[in-house]
């Protein structure tokens, strides 16, 4: 069954590393989110049921996870996660500073936001997004309205 | 930037994969993290509150006090661990529902019920200290009534810390509950 387990996150871990980078602000407290999440997903393995999409049931436990688990009360530490263009190759410094752009954008929505815009962006339908958040198709649709609005204005000053 | 870049970014984003050897180390309770952090207090207070109990009885002449003062502080300490290890129980199952908001409301309740447990025990704990080692005091003159309300204020200050700190917690949760809530 581990093995079962630790194929499906290894194919499926970019959910996870998204999720970290999108909740939380350090290197340290993305790992650190990282390996709680693996240890959720784990304990919550025996109950997943096959017929769910694995990255639905991912997504849950994740997104759960990071909205329950109390990060650890250390001084606020700015890092840049670019990488200087000598160890970072050329044709890829245009991905990574969208890359960080997007995620400086995502972590100024609240934590509910974050949810919602994740699922979305993910090609979630607004019923599965609903179903896994526990709130109305209709509201999902409210939501992400608002949500891509607001990314809009932080993104296009 | 626009939207679909947004998107497109999102969905290309990745970091360096984690092996499966990593992963497999990532599924041991031993490696969680918050649970670490919290067994390690456990660990401290349960050493601390058993080496208390341990010598208090010659340290601080238990046997002269009364049986009550005795009584109590034991029981005082032992509902103390127990509330840890109710606390660790808690932190270790944040995941219970079908869906992230029922899961997160049940979160929330089980913590509203660990601040209220916490903050109690304390207080226990805190009033059956102060009433032991006040309990054998023959003759009470003012400097002793000053050191008694002294350790009570002490007291009072932790625990008033400890709930500003659980209130924090809560509100934080509450917080995303409400965002949850669809208007009437």
């Amino acid at each position: 069954m581990k093995e079962a387990f630790l194929s499906m996150v290894e194919e499926h871990q970019a959910i996870v590393h998204k999720i970290c980078r999108m909740y939380r602000d350090t290197p340290e407290d993305q790992e650190d989110l990282f390996q709680e999440i693996v240890y959720q997903l784990w304990k919550a393995f025996p109950d997943f049921r096959k017929e769910a999409k694995i990255s639905t049931w991912m997504y849950r436990i994740a997104l759960n996870t990071a909205l329950a688990v109390f990060r650890k009360n250390t001084i606020a530490l700015v890092f840049r996660e670019a990488i200087s263009e000598e160890i970072h190759p050329v044709a890829s410094a245009q991905v990574s500073e969208n890359e960080e752009r997007m995620y400086a954008a995502l972590r100024t929505l609240t934590p509910a936001e974050k949810a919602i815009i994740s699922l979305y962006l993910d090609d979630f339908s607004h019923r599965e997004i609903g179903h896994i958040t526990g709130i109305s198709e209709n509201y999902v649709g409210v939501r992400i309205h608002r949500i891509k609005d607001k990314l809009k204005t932080i993104l296009n000053p | 930037m626009e939207f679909d870049e947004l998107k497109s970014s999102w969905q290309q984003s990745n970091q360096p994969a984690k092996t499966k050897a990593e992963l497999r180390v990532m599924t041991k309770l031993t490696r969680h993290p918050v649970l670490k952090r919290l067994r390690i207090k456990f660990i401290i207070e349960s050493l601390l509150l058993i080496a208390f109990l341990a010598v208090y009885n010659d340290g601080f002449d238990g046997v002269d006090k009364p049986l009550w003062a005795n009584i109590a502080l034991i029981a005082s300490a032992i509902l103390f661990i127990a509330n840890d290890v109710a606390g660790y129980f808690i932190f270790r199952n944040p995941v219970q529902g079908s869906n992230i908001r029922t899961s997160i409301e049940q979160f929330s309740r089980n913590l509203k019920r660990l601040s209220v447990s916490s903050v109690c025990s304390a207080f226990l704990f805190g009033c059956a200290m102060i009433l032991f080692f006040s309990s054998g005091v023959d003759d009470f003159t003012p400097l002793k009534g000053i050191g008694i309300a002294g350790m009570f204020a002490t007291m009072m200050v932790g625990i008033y810390l400890s709930y500003k700190n659980w209130s924090g917690r809560i509100d934080r949760i509450q917080h995303v509950i409400d965002e949850f809530d669809e208007p009437a």
